[in-house]
């Protein structure tokens, strides 16, 4: 395509006002239905396909990618706030996030998440314009056994989220894989830990699980002392600083292309691509400003680059196979189909000029969000400021209601309830809910491609661990996976001591 | 005094709506229609239902308000369903799998508890292999398979899917076995192909055909009885093997229904308002796009191709082994 | 000797509680059928119930000289105090309560109930207060919920 043709497109969005007000507009909804836990990105792109069914294409196309943006975004801002993550691809970002609001540094949590989301973003639209044929011919080389090594990888992070004592991590971890394996088995129909109810055979909801894990159990804790005065935030600088920004750029380079690299694989969205950011970051940044998990700027930055670099790339599939990254560029797909386009290898040489306009689109509304994010965060913060009688109550309330929103169902509702006393509990006796929710993500992705590995090789385990070496591919992640774990364990600084000491009585 | 005449006003004014809804009590439906889906946001279901529902509403003249219920290949939706009122208002959007819930032990209910106010569409297999595959035809597969019995891999979607069945056909009519991978939908599998990592996979139109035309797949056979418009250089199944003819048409399919014992005047208004709302161009200008066969069947010629759908199914799960329960024992006939 | 160790009353019953969990999801895991290979639906199941019970016996084993600072009748007597304090024991209570309810008597008004009891029970606002602020909650979220996003409420 020539290069005007491809420009022309490319400012479709911004030179006319009409596509223009569709992205804002999208992007400032997407902010808030992120920022409420149990709206999700995917129901208000699928209830926008028959809002929009007698719309053009452009404007329909203009108003998901403004809404996918912000909601993206805005799941970070409850992740701060209230512990509670607005959307999976925000659980990491509470992490330290949610430190950093006790800390009463809640907006320059929101600006500094707002930024780096901004950040990888921009560098996920990039990738998307510049390395979209080679990215999604990477994405189909991962076999199963990969996205196995995916997980593996993902859950080692569980080493370092378990708290004081690795072993209830371990429990912890354990224990959210278990939750993932309730219901019907896909691969046989087979009902797991069901009991003969048809209620439990669907599953549950890992979205009810993190709402009570995280946001409930908290709400429970802090009754401890209910007394206590809400901490004051301070909000005289929203914006962070250039020289804070420029001394994590390698680390926000490196988040964004973590996220593109999983967004554009079908098998794992944002929420996989924004916990490996953050391990990555826990493993990588030797001294970080404050300690991981009590306010690390670290630990917020990686994983909001990750998840917004995380929708440059997920797009990356859908456009040049059709084939959804995630559940949201599944339900894009089903409107493109309705407006009468066909997803597929085509649909760049049938509608050429629809790559260039997403990228503008895109750009735009990563635009948008730096403005949008950036104003109003002087209420979000002082939200939190609300006395705590007021605020714990409504806290459950909104949590009532978006667990019910996930699949219309009072089921959710219950186990959010019990699993927010369950997590409570858990807390109260030194475990983590960290890695409940680590299991429960990463549970199905390493179980379902382990298994499919394993049919493949005939249920040989002889040829499955074959595989893992022999594939290049393969060979590094297994290497990365290696490396991480003797890297994590007493047993590198063991040896290197042993040889150190073996050198010196050598000589 | 004031108040009181307000207040007298309020109630004669809502004598008034009260009595006007009386009189329009006749005329179904009254209020807005709750639509329960049985996929999630994005799954084909959920795309034939949201393009589907705008072009009725206009012929019922109250809204449809669509909820996605997933759960248990759709068992939560429907029990949802028949616990509600049958008066009409709740509408379930569903696929092709409550058809399998007795046989399968997940739910006691299925087709035979509603009525099929519209069967809109039903999808066509498609037959493709890895473009790096060794095989032309379908007989190259099938010869294959017959020297290396359960070594090809298979890329598939759990038991009761499109690709599980057509194995199953396979199996039943040729012995042939397969080294079959599951996938949570079509997407993951057909990436799944494309990547090399399963050698061969039966997917739907919508998505198979795409691939086909950009050449990245190489298409075998067609699983239908009857050449599908635009796509009559893909050989049919039945040309090639004419004893799959009996299972013909197999496919997934798309509908609404509610339940068995509504009022016949609701069932009258709502099968003629989703007929005409099938027959709206643009609808099926959606479905052509969509890869689906358009079949707008309701009452009587819908239940007959359910029953046909569900003994064809039943019986090659029940040979192929993947049944809990015989389809017998609920006296479903073999085909 | 006794006062360095960081004793958190009532973790050894909840770990006693998440070993005997652990033991019954083992049993679970190897009842479900068809167990025949490495892929099997059951294979995983038992793999992760086998660490649950591994990780649970370590903490036990680990931490046997912490806990065993307490004997069992101290411990269920401090435990109370520690980890169910009054005001968690009777806001739990409150939720128990809504869960029940909330079914049966539809959104709207088992959550009103539940707003007005909870600010009054943790101190939020005066009786006078509360009944607005409960309205104005569960009008904006009905608002938003069920009419913006069509989420009908139970």
């Amino acid at each position: 395509m020539e290069a005007a043709q491809a420009w022309h497109y490319f400012i479709m969005s911004i030179v006319s006002i009409k596509l223009l007000a569709m992205v804002a507009v999208g992007t400032l909804a997407g902010i808030y239905i992120g920022a409420i836990p149990g709206l999700s990105v995917t129901m208000a792109v699928s209830i926008l396909i028959s809002f929009t069914f007698s719309w053009e294409i452009n404007p329909a196309l203009a108003l998901m990618i403004g809404i996918w943006t912000g909601g993206v975004y805005g799941g970070s801002r409850s992740s701060i706030l209230l512990n509670i993550p607005g959307a999976p691809a925000a659980v990491a970002t509470g992490f330290d996030g949610y430190p950093l609001a006790k800390l009463g540094l809640a907006g320059h949590a929101i600006g500094l998440s707002t930024t780096a989301s901004v950040i990888g973003g921009v560098i996920g639209v990039i990738a998307l314009a510049f390395a979209a044929p080679i990215i999604s011919e990477y994405s189909l080389k991962f076999a199963p056994r990969d996205y196995f090594l995916l997980a593996i990888m993902g859950i080692l992070l569980v080493g370092s989220l378990s708290g004081e004592s690795l072993a209830k991590g371990v429990f912890a971890g354990a224990l959210g894989v278990l939750l993932s394996m309730v219901g019907m088995d896909n691969f046989t129909g087979q009902g797991r830990f069901t009991f003969g109810s048809v209620g439990l055979m669907s599953g549950i909801h890992f979205v009810a699980i993190m709402i009570g894990l995280f946001g409930v159990s908290e709400a429970l804790v802090q009754l401890h002392d209910i007394s206590l005065k809400a901490i004051k935030q301070d909000v005289s600088r929203i914006f962070p600083s250039w020289r804070l920004l420029f001394k994590h750029m390698y680390l926000i380079i490196k988040c964004s292309f973590i996220g593109v690299g999983i967004g554009a694989l079908p098998g794992a969205g944002g929420d996989i691509a924004a916990l490996l950011a953050y391990g990555h970051a826990r493993r990588s940044v030797k001294k970080p400003m404050r300690p991981f998990g009590k306010g690390a700027y670290e630990g917020l930055i990686a994983p909001e680059t990750a998840n917004n670099a995380c929708i440059g790339g997920a797009y990356i599939p859908m456009l040049t196979l059709g084939i959804p990254g995630d559940a949201v560029t599944a339900v894009i797909i089903g409107a493109l189909y309705i407006h009468g386009l066909k997803p597929g290898p085509m649909l760049m040489i049938d509608t050429p000029h629809l790559f260039w306009f997403s990228v503008g689109c895109m750009l735009l509304a990563n635009v948008f969000l730096l403005i949008f994010g950036l104003t109003g965060v002087r209420i979000f913060a002082k939200m939190v400021e609300i006395r705590k009688g007021l605020l714990l109550p409504i806290i459950i309330i909104i949590s009532t209601v978006g667990s019910y929103a996930i699949n219309n169902s009072i089921y959710d509702v219950y186990w959010m309830l019990g699993f927010g006393i369950f997590g409570y509990i858990l807390k109260m006796y030194g475990f983590q809910v960290g890695p409940v929710i680590l299991g429960v993500i990463l549970g199905p992705l390493m179980e379902d491609n382990y298994r499919r590995a394993m049919i493949d090789q005939h249920n040989n385990i002889l040829g499955f661990l074959s595989q893992l070496v022999v594939n290049p591919l393969s060979l590094v992640l297994t290497l990365g996976i290696v490396i991480t774990i003797v890297g994590q364990t007493q047993f590198w600084s063991w040896m290197k001591r042993k040889v150190w000491k073996s050198k010196k009585e050598g000589i | 005094m004031r108040k009181m005449k307000k207040m007298l006003l309020m109630i004669v004014g809502l004598f008034i709506v009260s009595l006007f809804s009386f009189v329009q009590a006749q005329d179904f439906p009254t209020k807005d229609l709750s639509g329960i889906i049985m996929w999630g946001a994005g799954g084909a279901t959920d795309n034939v239902v949201r393009a589907l529902t705008p072009m009725v509403e206009p012929h019922l003249g109250k809204q449809i308000v669509l909820q996605n219920k997933p759960g248990a290949t759709g068992a939560v939706s429907t029990q949802w369903v028949v616990n509600q009122p049958s008066d009409g208002y709740t509408l379930l959007y569903g696929a092709e799998n409550p058809q399998l819930y007795r046989v399968l032990d997940i739910s006691p209910l299925d087709y035979k508890d509603f009525y099929p106010v519209n069967i809109t569409a039903r999808g066509v297999g498609l037959i493709a292999c890895n473009v790096n595959a060794p095989w032309k035809t379908l007989k190259d597969l099938f010869d294959d398979a017959k020297k290396n019995p359960g070594n090809i891999k298979m890329g598939s979607t759990g038991p009761g899917g499109l690709p599980y069945v057509v194995g199953a056909m396979m199996k039943a009519t040729h012995g042939l076995t397969f080294n079959a991978i599951p996938f949570p939908g079509e997407g993951p599998g057909m990436t799944a192909m494309l990547g090399g990592h399963v050698q061969w996979m039966t997917v739907g139109l919508t998505a198979g055909r795409e691939h086909v035309r950009a050449g990245r797949i190489r298409p075998l056979a067609l699983v239908a009885d009857e050449p599908v418009p635009g796509l009559e250089d893909i050989p049919l199944i039945i040309s090639a093997y004419p004893e799959y003819k009996k299972y013909l048409p197999w496919g997934p399919f798309y509908g609404v229904w509610v339940k068995r014992d509504t009022p016949e005047p609701a069932k009258k208004k709502l099968v003629d308002a989703f007929q005409k709302g099938v027959k709206d161009p643009k609808f099926q200008a959606f479905i052509k796009d969509f890869g689906a066969v358009p079949m707008n069947l309701y009452g009587d010629g819908a239940d007959k191709f359910l029953k046909h759908w569900q003994s064809v199914s039943c019986w090659l799960l029940e040979d192929a082994g993947a049944t809990k329960v015989s389809p017998d024992k609920f006296g479903i006939p073999k085909p | 000797m006794e006062d360095k160790i960081i004793q958190r009353p009532g973790e050894r019953i909840l770990l006693w509680f998440l070993l005997a969990f652990s033991i019954f999801v083992l049993i679970q895991a190897l009842r479900i059928p068809h167990l025949e290979n490495l892929s099997s639906s059951g294979a995983f199941p038992i793999f992760i119930a086998l660490i649950l019970i591994g990780s649970s016996l370590r903490i036990l084993w680990k931490n046997r000289s912490r806990y065993n600072a307490l004997n069992l009748g101290e411990e269920v007597r401090l435990a109370r105090p520690f980890a169910l304090p009054g005001v968690v024991v009777g806001y739990a209570a409150i939720l128990l309560l809504y869960i029940v309810l909330t079914s049966p008597l539809h959104f709207l008004p088992s959550s009103y109930l539940f707003l007005v009891g909870s600010f009054l029970f943790l101190k939020g606002a005066t009786l006078k207060k509360s009944f607005p602020i409960a309205a104005l909650t569960l009008a904006v979220i009905y608002v938003l919920f069920q009419t913006i996003f069509k989420v009908i409420l139970w």
